[in-house]
């Protein structure tokens, strides 16, 4: 699940193939802030290696995460996600900045 | 698929029964989980099925992202928002693998009830439909509340199939260009969605659908 020359969490360790809920992202969230307390990292990778698609809840929940590190300063890069993901990711963050504006 | 008001009247009574709206034939049967942090992940479920789906109607890559988007977004609904003890998921197949109807169904407390329990004041089902599809979500989060609405739009315009919503006294349809509500004749208990989709090749892009 982690390496030595970076901190990398692997999603396909906590769900098959096809991620549906939030609640894989909470459980992927509490996994890479456990592994984090025990380094003094400040970049951690995301490796969605394996992963065919996420749903936009998912998508939803760990960009939410992500935002949440990135104030505590912790980057958190994906890696190897397929065109789907990074399109859904790109959806969410893009909505997420719109109401963020509009409030 | 267009629907008389008659077909309607007989298709809900049979989702009353936990049976097909279309009366097709059951080719998948599984309970969906009631709470969020229940002992399995929806995951290990749903993927099951998709596995189930490929090989059985050799669907393509595209097609199964759609599948699992709307599906995925409607069970987590139940967990999320129904407060049920028992919830499920069917899937009927009808001629000759022309179309697959999905029904997932719970026994909780409404779309109404569950709006109203989070001060979203609403005065009947219809309202709380509407409310819902505009993407008020029962949830706290500004960012959320797009599943229900999402999932419509992928099943009536990417697919091309019909959508059924029954909740409290009403039921909710929606075909390609029409949206109709009509009374259950009786009343639900809990949250019965039931979508149907033409099983084609054609390419479908669910990310112009996505907010």
């Amino acid at each position: 699940m982690t390496n030595k020359k970076n901190l990398t969490i692997e999603l396909k360790n906590f769900s098959p193939s096809f991620i549906a809920s939030r609640e894989v992202a909470r459980i992927v969230t509490q996994k890479l802030i456990e592994q984090l307390s025990h380094s003094n990292d400040r970049e951690v990778f995301l490796d969605f290696k394996n992963i065919i698609f996420v749903s936009r809840s998912f998508a939803d929940e760990i960009i939410d995460s992500i935002e949440m590190l990135s104030e505590k300063r912790i980057r958190v890069k994906i890696k190897n996600a397929n065109l789907s993901i990074n399109k859904m990711l790109s959806l969410v963050k893009a909505k997420r900045k719109k109401i963020l504006k509009t409030n | 698929m267009f629907l008389s008001k008659e077909e309607i009247i007989q298709g809900t009574k049979e989702i009353l029964q936990d049976r097909s709206f279309y009366r097709g034939k059951l080719v998948f049967n599984i309970k969906l989980p009631v709470e969020i942090y229940g002992e399995e992940l929806k995951e290990e479920k749903l993927s099951k099925m998709i596995e189930f789906f490929k090989k059985e109607y050799s669907l393509n890559l595209n097609f199964i992202q759609a599948f699992f988007y709307f599906i995925s977004e409607l069970s987590i609904n139940v967990p999320e928002h129904a407060k049920a003890k028992k919830a499920f998921l069917k899937v009927f197949e009808l001629g000759n693998k022309e179309f697959l109807e999905i029904l997932i169904k719970d026994d909780g407390i409404g779309i109404k009830n569950s709006l109203l329990q989070n001060k979203i004041f609403i005065k009947d089902d219809i309202d709380a439909f509407k409310e819902v599809f505009r993407g008020v979500s029962a949830k706290k989060e500004k960012t959320r509340g797009f599943g229900l609405r999402t999932s419509k739009d992928i099943v009536t315009k990417a697919f091309g199939g019909n959508f059924l919503l029954f909740s409290g006294q009403e039921t909710f349809l929606s075909e390609q260009n029409k949206e109709i509500f009509r009374p259950i004749f009786g009343k639900l208990k809990g949250t019965a969605i039931d979508c149907l989709v033409p099983l084609s090749k054609k390419k479908i892009n669910i990310y112009e659908f996505i907010e």
